[in-house]
């Protein structure tokens, strides 16, 4: 009896003040607020079955979102596993080197980089939460996964199960696409003109 | 380094990922650059707007709630778990099958070669995509759980551990099915005692199907697109790429589920009823 109590005042103290972050990334995986509630559930009374699995010491957000990510393709697994997906990592993988070469040599980008930052400003969070949805998932992951929560490469890479490699260049290749589109956002507003 | 590879390394510089041997000298770097530290406080401002917008969104009260009492059923389950381990089913079972039907029963189980599972899963809804996307649920639940009951814990209160904290759905209060009712399935027992609404799971070739009794009084399984084999009518729903085939038998409804092809489903069940 006292062993359970114990175990479940730690559970509630390290692992309860996270359900906000929790809650944010399940919407942003299902988005649907009873859909996303059901996940944050689940995923709490899952943890709290596992807790000993818990390796003290470690990241308990990191291991929370494991827990969530899990029970989301569990659940919605037919959705997610479009047949392009595997294509695009691949292509990913391969051409990230040249991919990338090009987007930094574009002197498109360097030229508008300041007008750009300026007039972010003026978006709203609808805009930057459309922008963000409309990422690929698994860009929207790791974008959220580490500006928002700030969780180090190891955990997001151990989140996503894929290798620390592949989180970089979903970082790079998706920060890249969400500030396309908020540029585009942007001009559809009238911040930036565009000139001719 | 050049401004090419300081923006190359510059997310991880600014994700503190960046390798120590180069930390400093990319920092240097940004500070003596006009275009990178521009670049780079462009990326910071960018960063800084993203969390701003997504970090304000609380999860609601009552989910605050529903988790903790999730938590105190958990610790009760416990509690109640340590001293009585598997409940027997009661004698009385076997005299409602006669010799035949457990040799059937026997050689169905040695087909399946899967062992039986079973839970309580009552569809609420009578609406009919509701129910197939009811019974979808069910099925992923108790296939992902990887949920294995044999005939001695398939008792309901033991089944209940599983469900009852698992998902709200599985908390509804279920009506009584009637035992002649549910006690055959086209040859395969289905007979749980004093339970409610049954559901079985087949392993068949690596796929697992699962066949649930849905009880919810007078719904409209007549919306879904229909199919005769023989002289009995099928009904056929989809829900998140899960098929499901529905019929209608003694006016108890049967819905078997799986993500195998419709046909071999259809099969399935033919084989189901033909017994």
């Amino acid at each position: 009896m006292r062993e359970e109590n114990t175990r479940r005042k730690e559970f509630e103290e390290t692992a309860m003040e996270h359900i906000d972050s929790l809650y944010n990334m399940a919407l942003r995986l299902v988005f649907n607020k009873e859909e996303a509630e059901d996940l944050v559930q689940e995923t709490y009374l899952k943890a709290y079955r596992f807790f000993d699995s818990f390796q003290k010491g470690t990241n308990i957000k990191a291991w929370l979102y494991k827990i969530l990510k899990n029970t989301f393709i569990n659940k919605y697994r037919k959705e997610i596993a479009t047949p392009g997906e595997i294509l695009y990592e691949d292509l990913e993988a391969i051409n990230s080197g040249l991919a990338y070469k090009q987007e930094t040599n574009s002197t498109e980008l360097a030229d508008t980089l300041e007008s750009k930052y300026a007039d972010f400003s003026g978006l709203l969070e609808d805009d930057v939460k459309q922008a963000l949805d409309s990422l690929p998932a698994e860009y929207r992951e790791a974008i959220l996964l580490s500006d928002v929560e700030e969780l180090s490469y190891q955990d997001i890479a151990e989140i996503a199960n894929v290798p620390i490699g592949t989180i970089k260049s979903r970082l790079n290749r998706g920060r890249k696409l969400l500030q396309k589109k908020l540029f585009e956002y942007a001009k559809d507003k009238g911040f930036i003109k565009r000139e001719k | 380094m050049s401004c090419t590879e300081i923006i190359k390394h510059l997310y991880e510089f600014i994700d503190n990922e960046v390798d120590k041997s180069n930390y400093l000298t990319i920092k240097r770097h940004i500070e003596h650059c006009k275009d990178c530290l521009q670049r780079y406080e462009f990326e910071k401002g960018i960063r800084a707007m993203i969390k701003a917008h997504c970090i304000n969104v609380t999860a609601p009260k009552h989910l605050h709630h529903k988790i903790l009492n999730g938590l105190n059923s958990i610790d009760l389950e416990n509690i109640k778990q340590t001293p009585e381990k598997v409940i027997p089913i009661p004698k009385l079972k076997h005299k409602l099958f006669s010799a035949r039907s457990y040799a059937i029963a026997a050689s169905i189980l040695l087909l399946i070669g899967g062992g039986i599972f079973y839970y309580t899963g009552y569809v609420v809804n009578t609406d009919s995509s509701s129910i197939v996307d009811n019974v979808v649920k069910n099925h992923v639940n108790a296939v992902n759980n990887n949920l294995v009951f044999n005939e001695n814990t398939s008792v309901v209160g033991n089944v209940n551990k599983y469900f009852d904290n698992n998902s709200n759905r599985f908390n509804k209060i279920s009506p009584q099915v009637s035992l002649e009712k549910v006690s055959v399935v086209g040859g395969v027992p289905v007979n749980l005692f004093g339970t409610t609404s049954p559901c079985v799971i087949f392993k068949k070739g690596g796929n697992k199907l699962s066949l649930q009794i849905v009880r919810a009084g007078n719904f409209k399984i007549k919306n879904l697109e229909r199919t005769q084999i023989g002289p009995k009518e099928f009904y056929l729903g989809n829900s998140r790429g899960f098929n499901s085939v529905l019929w209608v038998d003694d006016g108890v409804t049967y819905c078997l589920t799986s993500d195998i092809n419709k046909n071999d489903m259809l099969n399935f069940a033919t084989t189901l009823i033909s017994r």
